[in-house]
């Protein structure tokens, strides 16, 4: 489901260029977008850019709002909170034919045997880390690591 | 983990470090070890999590865990210990390494 703050005959237009399939909503008054803190967050007169994963019970599980106007998050990182959500996991995949293999049912945390899901993650010199770009190139040791072990 | 840090890029493995700790207080650390591999941050711990190894110890932190992972993105081998001083001889997990290509 999609807001847009563009009047409807901007938005109906990229919805038909673009193809989009889902619903694309009007909030011309700015409400909603006002209501979730989004509007005129970056001092620009439009909502800043914004995905909202939302459970069934109707709370918040996951808030990914834009820094910058062009900021979005990934669809992988939306499809991960997503499989977690349904207790799946996302298996590394390095070809996109292995696609229909890709979400398996698992019981949380990997088993010796199973695939592992990926993340994507920053270091402090944000930099990505990411793991199945790791996986690509060999063999991976993954720590979770304490800094005073 | 440093010092043997070479002897498993040796095996053509890559070593990927995830912490949760304070991005200012681990970096500091880090420049004092010295690390060579790359270090992640994951504040919000959804990867500990996801691995069901976060705050079993009640230091609402990621508890030490290795995984060797082969580059299927299958899990071989783990070592999660019961507390959270676990550690993990590298010459085990170099041992795992070595068996997944033999």
């Amino acid at each position: 489901m999609v807001l847009s703050v563009d009047d409807a005959e901007n938005a109906a237009e990229m919805k038909d260029a673009l193809g989009l399939e889902f619903p694309v909503l009007y909030d011309t008054d700015t409400s909603v977008a006002t209501e979730y803190g989004l509007y005129d967050l970056l001092g620009d007169g439009v909502s800043a850019p914004a995905t909202f994963i939302i459970r069934t019970d109707g709370t918040i599980e996951s808030a990914l709002i834009g820094t910058t106007i062009s900021e979005r998050p990934t669809p992988d990182s939306i499809l991960d909170v997503l499989a977690s959500l349904a207790g799946m996991h996302r298996a590394v995949m390095t070809d996109p034919a292995d696609a229909a293999e890709v979400v398996l049912p698992m019981a949380r945390a990997p088993e010796v045997g199973q695939l592992v899901p990926d993340f994507d993650l920053p270091t402090a010199s944000g930099e990505s880390v990411s793991l199945g770009e790791n996986l690509d190139e060999g063999n991976v040791v993954l720590v979770f690591f304490r800094a005073w072990w | 983990m440093q010092k043997n840090y070479d002897e498993i890029t040796a095996l053509d493995a890559r070593v990927v470090a995830v912490t949760t700790q304070d991005l200012s207080a681990a970096s500091g650390s880090i420049e004092s070890v010295g690390i060579s591999f790359p270090l992640a941050y994951d504040v919000t711990a959804t990867v500990p999590r996801q691995w069901e190894r976060f705050d079993n110890f009640d230091t609402e932190l990621a508890d030490p865990a290795i995984y060797v992972i082969d580059k299927e993105g299958m899990l071989v081998w783990k070592s999660i210990g019961d507390n959270y001083q676990h550690y993990v001889k590298a010459d085990e997990i170099i041992e795992q390494l070595e068996s997944i290509d033999g």
